[in-house]
Parts: C-alpha cells; sequence; structure tokens
C-alpha cells in the first residue's frame, strides 16, 4: 500500500500544470461583487414587491443593522476558505445575540400592546426573503466551494445569515409593515431562520 | 522558524513555479506526518489500521487539489496540519458509518438470496462481491472506466468530479480488488492444503 502512496505522489507531482485556485482574493473584486449582488436582489425586490413610498419599512436602523451585518460577514467568508482559518464563530455570536436581542424587544412589546412580531408577518417574511436571499446564498456558496472551510456547518451558518442580510435589506424597500420595530424583527426572525437553514445544507455542501 | 516549516514552505513555493521534485518531497514528508496521524486516530477509535494508508491517500489528494488555499504569506504547517486533521476525521466517522451498513448487509443478504436465487458462474459473482466491497465513489469510477471503457475525461464529466479525482479512485479502486482477490486465492489454497 505504500508503494500505492508513492505511486500516487508522483502522479500529482506530475499533475502540477493544472493551476489551483488563487490564495488571495481581491479586495476590489470581492467588494464590487458584493455592491452587484446587494443592488441585484434590491431591484428584484422593487420588480417583485414594488417599492414603499416612505422609506424602508424598517427604518434607517434597519437598513444600517443588515448593511452591517452583510459587511461584516464578507471577511470571515473569505478567510473560511483556508482550511488553516479560525472557525467563523467571531460574526456568528454577536449575529446570534444581536438577533436574539431583537426578538426579546419584540416579544417584550408584544407583553406591553405594542404592534409586534405576528405569526403570518414571520411567515411572509420568510417567504420573501427567501427568496431574495437565494441568489447571494447561491454565489457565497460557489465562492465557499473553491475553497476548503474546517468547519463547513458553521461557515454555512454565516453564508445563510450574510445571504438572509442582504435579503432583509433588499426586503426592506418593499415591506408593507408599518411599524419599524415590527418590520426589524420580523425579518430578524426570517434572518435567523436562514442561518440555522445554512449551517444544516452547509454540512454538506461545504465538505471537501 | 523551525526546520520543517522552512523546508515545506521552500518546496511548496517551488511548486507553485512547477518543479515537481521540490513538490514530490514535499507531499512524501506530508504523507509521512497524516500516516502517523491517521493511525493513531484509527488505533484510538478502534478501527483497523489498513485503513490508514487510504486515509493518507485522501489527504494528499487534497492538499494537491485545495493548495491554492495555502496563502504564501502564512505558515505552511499549520495549513497542512488542518487538512489533515479535517481529512482523517472525515474518513474515520465514514468508516464508521460504512461498517455499520456492511453490517447491515451482511444481516439481510441470506435473506434476499433466499427469496431471489440467482445463477451466476463463480467469476461473475466474485467479481461483484469485490466490486460491493469498494466505496461507492470507486464502485463507479471502476465500473465506468473498466467495465463500460469510458476515458477518465468522460467519466469526470459523467461523475462531476476532476480527472485527478477519477485516476485516484481508480487506481485505489483496483489495488484494493487485487488485494481482496489475493486474500481469497490464498484463503482458497489454505482450505485445500489443510489436512483431512
Amino acid at each position: 500500500m505504500k508503494a500505492n502512496t508513492d505511486d500516487l505522489i508522483a502522479r500529482l507531482a506530475g499533475d502540477l500544470h493544472q493551476a489551483p485556485a488563487a490564495a488571495r482574493i481581491r479586495g476590489g473584486r470581492l467588494a464590487a461583487a458584493a455592491v452587484v449582488i446587494a443592488a441585484s436582489s434590491l431591484v428584484l425586490s422593487g420588480l417583485l414587491y414594488g417599492v414603499r413610498p416612505d422609506g424602508p419599512s424598517s427604518g434607517w436602523v434597519g437598513l444600517t443593522v443588515w448593511s452591517a451585518l452583510a459587511l461584516a460577514g464578507l471577511v470571515p467568508i473569505v478567510r473560511s476558505r483556508a482550511p488553516d482559518a479560525a472557525p467563523p464563530s467571531i460574526l456568528l455570536v454577536p449575529g446570534g445575540a444581536m438577533l436574539a436581542i431583537l426578538l426579546a424587544a419584540t416579544l417584550w412589546a408584544n407583553a406591553k400592546g405594542a404592534p409586534a412580531i405576528r405569526f403570518d408577518h414571520v411567515a411572509h417574511c420568510l417567504q420573501t426573503i427567501g427568496v431574495l436571499s437565494l441568489a447571494p446564498f447561491i454565489c457565497i456558496s460557489a465562492f465557499i466551494r473553491r475553497g476548503a472551510p474546517a468547519s463547513p456547518a458553521a461557515t454555512g451558518a454565516l453564508a445563510g445569515l450574510v445571504a438572509g442580510a442582504i435579503g432583509a435589506l433588499a426586503y426592506s424597500v418593499s415591506c408593507p409593515i408599518h411599524d419599524p420595530m415590527t418590520a426589524l424583527s420580523a425579518h430578524a426572525a426570517a434572518v435567523l431562520v436562514f442561518a440555522l437553514l445554512g449551517a444544516v445544507v452547509g454540512r454538506r455542501l461545504y465538505a471537501w | 522558524m523551525d526546520q520543517r516549516e522552512h523546508r515545506w514552505s521552500r518546496w511548496a513555493l517551488a511548486s507553485r513555479e512547477g518543479d515537481e521534485a521540490s513538490y514530490s518531497r514535499l507531499l512524501t514528508e506530508v504523507s509521512d506526518r497524516a500516516r502517523r496521524f491517521a493511525r493513531s486516530r484509527l488505533a484510538r477509535s478502534g478501527h483497523p489500521l489498513d485503513d490508514g494508508e487510504d486515509i493518507v491517500q485522501e489527504i494528499l489528494v487534497a492538499v494537491h487539489t485545495k493548495r491554492g488555499t495555502w496563502d504564501a504569506s502564512r505558515p505552511i504547517a499549520p495549513w497542512v496540519d488542518a487538512i489533515i486533521r479535517y481529512k482523517t476525521i472525515d474518513a474515520i466517522r465514514r468508516i464508521g458509518r460504512q461498517a455499520t451498513a456492511r453490517e447491515d448487509i451482511d444481516a439481510a443478504l441470506p435473506r434476499l438470496e433466499a427469496a431471489a436465487p440467482v445463477e451466476r458462474s463463480a467469476h461473475l459473482q466474485a467479481l461483484d462481491a469485490h466490486l460491493d466491497a469498494l466505496p461507492s465513489h470507486e464502485r463507479g469510477v471502476v465500473a465506468a472506466l473498466g467495465l463500460e471503457g469510458l476515458s477518465a475525461a468522460k467519466c469526470a464529466q459523467r461523475l462531476r468530479i476532476s480527472e485527478t479525482a477519477v485516476r485516484v479512485a481508480f487506481h485505489r479502486g483496483i489495488a484494493r480488488i487485487v488485494r481482496l482477490a489475493n486474500e481469497r486465492v490464498g484463503a482458497a489454497s489454505a482450505s485445500r492444503s489443510a489436512p483431512r
């Protein structure tokens, strides 16, 4: 069997002419790709669900939260392609904590009698944000699959979180919910679901 | 920087310039390290050490196909160790699952044979048994290349894997069949020569 391994080494050494994917990613190209993906989702949201005349449903806070989450997720996604990179828990912990706080705030508002999260809102947002997150998730997955993430499930959760944030960002210009906090919480619930789905899918999809 | 890190990074950088000899040296040292790690993990998890060499070969293929993910500004040893760890753990999980599945098949086989007896020549039965003993991806590649006569390129296209992966799977599949056939011949001759 050791002879087979030596034979394999000789074959692999003879296969060096096939250029591997580059280790270093050009930041400019990545930023351009991120802008194109986010802009495409925004346009798709406008085409499919219309544009609100009075600004984003979740207010400027929502736009800031989702933009920050999507942008902050890019760096660990790029890093996760290398097998020796630390697991992307750096973003998952604050991302998860932030979403949990948003949900807790909604439940609290609900208890106080303020307009708050409703199951039909969440179901509707899941569906629409899911449609808008699909293309970003496919793009992110194609990028990750060229690498070798050491934690496919954690990387999948991160990809779901970022794709969901892009979807929520895009949908906030169309969402018909009037109360910003309600919209933000419903979108947060949807993004949390996509992070969980991403972990399940990523475990198989990003295995190498 | 320790000696190994210095040596490996020098060889890896040279291999990026197409230096096959340096790359071969790097893979040889990686295979030694991978072999030690795989065998220790196999022993700890109670699996036969025979599977160690298969794991080493999987690690080498992963190092080769994912070599682009090594950033030359970072040390190479942690990158190699991460691949060794990931592939070994992955392989040991798979071996555990296959062992369970094999036990299920062994339990079900007599019942299936009794329900649908098939008359086939001893040679074909032996070939089928050897093919069935291969992991599914190796079985698919050996059947496509060895029985259907497809080229490596067409097989890679059909199975949606790289040509390198096809060659490696075929190479390992044939080696496994030869080993199984030798074991079978050895067992048969031992039973013939045994005193009655």
